[in-house]
């Protein structure tokens, strides 16, 4: 009995020991099936995870090479494509595959004859993975090339900037670098000011595109005026501007010589910078508009005050003398419409040189104005402001300011006082008279505008009008200063013009670099005969593309103007 | 019963592999479908602004100016030739019409003379005879 027992016992003890072993095992059985689970639950989320990502994952085959940056179209006020991008090549050798350089340099300059071989020859030799050969292919070279077949050759896909117009806008538009980023014009504050992008609606092809505020036709009759002005009257360079005078937008501006963006090394020439913005000048008698416009504002003299213009003004070893003399007391209409110089500078000295100069700072004429194509050219100004510069101000010579700045400031004393920033960025003339401060009471204005449209109806300025259209405006011929001198040969003639008369709406200011005496002028150089006309020629033209309406009748009537006649005895004199 | 369920797992199991085999390469090739398409696509857009330059730079004033001094017999208008409607008064517009009507001795272009024909059909009376006459452009 005792056997059997001893030996049920430790069988009972196994058994024991069994059961437990089998229910620790059944537990850890169960926590490895728990673990193989949630393992491939971990796996079967992360492939469904996976599934739902729908973002198409770049071809390895398809990858994008384009390395530049994709910049947004340039379009005019009336959407006319100024700028765009086009993809363009750039032609590389990788010099593991080249077989013979010697060949490949041969076959490449049968499409492009101008490489330098022995310099791509010697960096293919040098080895490594990227030789670059040439950037912006034509589409027509790439063609070209590719059907030459030459293996160790391969393009680059680059976007490169195109120019459709040409020279027409090259000044405001800019141009940019071999990267594509804007270097001067709009073309760089694109680039300084991205969210300009959202300003237009996205293309159906999702596009960006940017309005600037020109007007290809506008820009086109100027650009050719003042090409037609160089030949004819053989000046050495013009410059125009057209401003709005509610709305401060630039619709046209042209320097002449200028540059093809398209070639964009021909901008490094120091002849072809922007005159508009970029050069300060000595204006001449336009100045006589601000002058005449700040003795009425200020009340120093009204338009039938009387000055005498006898004899020529004697400061210290200065004179200054009328070159249309009358030789006689004037009235403030004869010196603007015979352009007395002698009269201009008494009617400064009656505002007074502080008066004269705060009403120069108000128009903005004393300091750079910002625009979006950049700070314009700073004007310079007489370190000691005396009685003499302000009587030389007075009729141009002493101050020098930027066509721009000028064109900018006869905006005040055509449109009822209201100075308006101009801008490149198109903007509504609601928009631009909200922003604008009054600098001139409404009353000079109109006096102004009225002086303007007689002097170019009996006027220096007789040759400006274009039919219909009630220019008027102000000539202005300086003499340039060459070796430190004013010389007569010289000169700078410029003649600024707002139209329609009996409600300004545009201003126009044209710039000749020494015109010559020619015989379309009848041998004349001064700006009644060169400036004049070509201002005249250039608003009949743009007249009817900026929506102005002609009417003979309201420039009949306008003739009819009562005139102030010269009836009174000397009340002023000097 | 258990052999049963997994002889049927085992061939859903086949099934399904060879579903996912052909999925697999169906979407294969419609990824790669995708990925010409965006190329082409991108080609086209290249092409587009190819084209819209290549319009831009045959639509400049310069070019049209020439051209248009080359092929038409039009010169730009003067401010002579303008005239508002208001500034002209029904006689001489009437008048003007009929020297300058092409058809001007046969009876079709008489009866587009206003007073006559426009006036038979008893149209509102307020509307001056020549706006009638400008909005039938069709020949009677």
């Amino acid at each position: 009995m005792s056997k059997p027992e001893e030996a049920e016992k430790p069988n009972a003890a196994t058994a024991r020991a069994e059961r437990a072993y089998i229910a620790r095992s059944r537990r850890r059985f169960q926590l490895i099936c728990l673990g193989f689970v949630v393992a491939f639950l971990l796996v079967g989320g992360r492939l469904v995870s996976l599934g739902m990502n729908f973002e198409v994952a770049p071809d390895p085959t398809f990858y994008d090479t384009t390395t530049t940056v994709h910049r947004p179209d340039l379009l005019d006020r009336k959407g006319r494509l100024l700028a765009t991008d086009i993809k363009g090549a750039t032609l590389f050798a990788d010099p593991l595959r080249v077989i013979d350089p010697d060949e490949l340099v041969e076959q490449i300059s049968t499409v492009l004859p101008d490489i330098d071989a022995a310099d791509i020859r010697k960096r293919i030799s040098k080895g490594g993975r990227f030789v670059g050969i040439r950037r912006e292919l034509t589409p027509n070279q790439q063609a070209e090339m590719h059907a030459l077949g030459v293996p160790g050759l391969g393009f680059i896909e680059e976007y490169r900037r195109v120019y459709p117009v040409g020279s027409t806008a090259s000044h405001v538009v800019g141009f940019v670098n071999i990267d594509n980023n804007g270097l001067a014009g709009m073309e760089r504050f694109v680039d300084q000011n991205p969210q300009l992008a959202f300003m237009n609606a996205e293309t159906p092809t999702g596009d960006d595109t940017i309005s600037i505020s020109l007007d290809l036709g506008v820009q086109h009759v100027l650009h050719e005026e003042l090409e037609n002005a160089i030949s004819t009257y053989k000046a050495k360079a013009a410059a125009g501007v057209v401003i709005d005078v509610y709305s401060g937008e630039v619709m046209g501006l042209a320097s002449l010589p200028d540059y093809d963006p398209n070639h964009r090394e021909q901008a490094l020439d120091k002849d072809r910078h922007d005159r508009v913005t970029a050069g300060v000048y000595e204006l001449g008698s336009i100045f006589k508009l601000i002058t005449v416009a700040a003795g009425l504002d200020a009340g120093a003299c009204s338009v039938s005050s009387i000055y005498d213009a006898t004899h020529p003004i004697k400061i210290g070893r200065f004179s200054i003398g009328d070159y249309h003399g009358l030789h006689r007391p004037i009235t403030v209409e004869e010196v603007f419409t015979h352009s007395s110089n002698i009269g201009a500078a008494k009617i400064a000295v009656d505002v007074g040189v502080d008066g004269h100069k705060d009403f120069l700072r108000r128009l903005g004429l004393l300091d750079s104005t910002m625009t979006e194509i950049g700070e314009t050219a700073a004007p310079l100004v007489p370190k000691y402001w005396k009685k003499l510069n302000t009587m030389t101000i007075a009729f141009g010579h002493g101050l020098s300011v930027t066509p721009l700045q000028f064109a900018a400031a006869a905006i005040p004393i055509v449109n009822g006082g209201i100075r308006v920033q101009p801008t490149f960025l198109p903007r509504s003339r609601e928009e631009g008279m909200a922003n604008g401060t009054r600098v001139l009471k409404q009353s000079t204005s109109d006096q102004m505008v009225r002086l303007m449209r007689l002097n170019s109806m009996e006027g220096t300025g007789k040759q400006a009008n274009a039919e219909g259209y009630r220019v008027g405006g102000k000539t202005g011929t300086a003499e340039k200063v060459v070796n430190g001198r004013y010389a007569h040969s010289a000169l700078l003639n410029s003649f600024v013009a707002t139209f329609p008369a009996d409600a300004p709406e545009y201003i126009v200011l044209i710039m000749l670099d020494e015109p010559q005496k020619v015989e379309e002028t009848k041998f004349l150089n001064t700006a009644g005969a060169n400036a004049a006309p070509t201002v005249g020629r250039v608003i009949a033209r743009i007249a009817p593309i900026l929506g102005v309406e002609p009417s003979l009748e309201l420039e009949k009537a306008q003739a009819a103007l009562p005139r102030r006649p010269f009836d009174d005895p000397v009340v002023a004199s000097y | 019963m258990l052999r049963f369920v997994n002889i049927c797992l085992l061939l859903g199991l086949v099934a399904m592999a060879h579903v996912i085999y052909e999925v697999k390469y169906e979407a294969r090739a419609l990824d790669h479908e995708i990925a010409v398409l965006h190329k082409k696509i991108d080609d086209e857009r290249d092409s587009i602004a190819v084209l819209r330059a290549e319009w831009s730079l045959l639509n400049q004033p310069k070019r049209i100016e020439r051209l248009a001094n080359k092929f038409l017999n039009l010169k730009a208008a003067n401010p002579r030739q303008l005239l508002t409607l208001d500034s002209v008064s029904q006689n001489e517009f009437d008048r003007k019409l009929t020297v300058s009507a092409p058809m001007g001795e046969d009876g079709m272009a008489g009866e587009g003379v206003p007073g006559e024909g426009m006036s038979a059909e008893g149209e509102d009376e307020e509307v001056p005879a020549y706006v009638k006459l400008l909005q039938t452009t069709e020949p009677q």
